[in-house]
């Protein structure tokens, strides 16, 4: 995947017997119908018992309290440090069961220091039994009613409810990582994954909606400014510096929480930004920024941006050096290229 | 869906054709090389003047993914490049033998062209991918 400066050699590539379908036309797809997305490699974790609320909440960053039964919240599991093992959605499913949705890379880490932070409550590992799709953009609904008898589209959300689709038992969630508000996760058993898939997209095509891979997927959260596990958030990276301190709740005690409190109390030391590039050369992770003749931080991620036609980034700086209307520059092999300093998000879907 | 390999041109193991018109090449990426890159964004191409070597970088191209080197199948000076290619890099996608063209270069070493692969063993090549 994108790796800075890094210049992959064409002969080198291990070429699938499938060529991909092109990104640009996934992530159009996705904005102005629907993408189908095979997400089923993340994780699912529950967490059951009297003490998974108070477990939790000394457990990740956000305040869990007050959620109604299929509410979920965006929340982060931070090391002592502030720093971040993972991004979450913590569902509650009813004041005893919790489930997690975790990233794909990080699950098993995820699983062994939520298990850590546990008392009165048991973590289940959820995923090998679980396949995951996601159905993202503004016919998302239309397509579901196809195959759904339940009123998903009265889904708030962040929320979870269970339905039959395509005559499986289901979770569905309103969420999803397009900044599409009309998308949802689909939860099901693993066996099923075929069935629901090939009703998805009987269903879907019609409705002039394209399975996506992982290069829309980035193009369409990049230009919505979420973060990416590995890029904007890492172990040294904290939810300050991401940008995502609505997540953080610094008056509850949880791990990582003396850290964050001292970080915010000194001044956070760097600060995320968004760079919209005059032209269409993409930047990316690893190279460094630049304003006046000072490299002030790195691009943390940066492709090109189709709903916006324009290469975008996101970049961790020096707090205070690339203020929102400034000019920085990016060195891309070698040659520096010029970037505005813009407002978050890139690009806004239609409600 | 098996890539378009033209007739009459030469191949480089790394995905770049090469068209020869008496002493001059224009050299540009196969059609399995930009299915496989995807859309193509942005083209970085070699100053006029510029020596090219056999097999060396003389050029990146960049798609929504990720950048490539563009490697150079002859030796010589580069004595054109396809400014339109700066407004519309698509071209490269939907024609890559035609408007798709990169670079165009006089070549200093025409007998390495022996050392390229025409279009049957190209497709060959390709087979073992």
């Amino acid at each position: 995947m994108a790796l800075g400066a890094k210049v992959i050699d064409f002969g080198g590539w291990d070429m699938p017997v499938d060529y991909p379908t092109h990104i640009l036309q996934e992530h159009f797809a996705t904005r102005q119908n629907a993408g189908l997305f095979d997400t089923g490699h993340m994780g699912e974790v529950l967490i059951e018992g009297a003490g998974a609320l108070e477990s939790l909440q000394g457990a990740v960053s956000r305040d869990l309290a007050g959620m109604e039964n299929g509410q979920g919240r965006y929340t982060l599991l931070c090391n002592e440090s502030g720093g971040v093992f993972d991004d979450l959605i913590v569902f509650k499913q009813n004041d005893t069961q919790y489930y997690i949705v975790t990233n794909a890379g990080t699950r098993l880490r995820d699983i062994e220091v939520i298990q850590s932070r546990l008392t009165n409550a048991t973590l289940r590992d959820l995923t090998p039994e679980t396949h995951k799709l996601d159905l993202q953009g503004p016919k998302t609904f239309e397509i579901l009613a196809k195959l759904c008898d339940a009123p998903l589209s009265k889904l708030k959300r962040f929320r979870m409810t269970r339905a039959k689709v395509a005559g499986v038992e289901s979770i569905v969630s309103r969420s999803g990582y397009t900044g599409e508000s009309n998308g949802v996760e689909l939860f099901f058993a693993k066996s099923e994954a075929c069935k629901v898939w090939s009703a998805l997209m009987d269903a879907g095509k019609p409705a002039g909606m394209l399975p996506c891979g992982l290069g829309a997927r980035d193009t369409l959260r990049l230009e919505c400014c979420l973060p990416l596990y590995g890029h904007e958030l890492t172990e040294t990276i904290t939810p300050l510096e991401a940008g995502v301190k609505w997540a953080v709740s610094l008056e509850k005690n949880f791990v990582g929480a003396d850290a964050l409190r001292a970080q915010e109390k000194n001044g956070v030391p760097r600060t995320l930004i968004a760079l919209k590039f005059a032209g269409r050369q993409p930047a990316r992770a690893g190279h460094p920024v630049f304003a006046g003749h000072t490299q002030v931080g790195e691009v943390t991620s940066g492709t090109f941006g189709p709903s916006v036609n324009s290469a975008i980034a996101l970049a961790l700086v020096k707090t205070g050096s690339a203020p929102v209307g400034a000019s920085v520059q990016a060195e891309v092999r070698g040659t520096r290229i010029d970037a505005a300093v813009v407002e978050k998000p890139f690009y806004k879907a239609a409600k | 869906m098996s890539a378009k390999v033209p007739d009459g041109l030469k191949y480089s193991k790394e995905h770049e054709w090469v068209k020869t018109d008496g002493n001059v090449a224009t050299i540009g990426i196969t059609d399995h090389a930009q299915h496989a890159l995807g859309d193509i964004v942005f083209v970085e191409l070699p100053k006029l003047g510029t020596e090219a070597k056999f097999m060396k970088p003389v050029g990146v191209v960049e798609s929504v993914k990720a950048a490539s080197d563009i490697f150079s199948p002859v030796s010589g000076k580069v004595v054109a490049i396809n400014t339109d290619l700066a407004k519309t890099p698509e071209a490269i996608n939907t024609d890559c033998y035609g408007a798709g063209w990169m670079v165009k270069i006089e070549l200093s070493a025409p007998d390495e062209l022996n050392k390229l692969l025409d279009a049957k063993s190209y497709t060959e090549f390709l087979g073992t991918l």
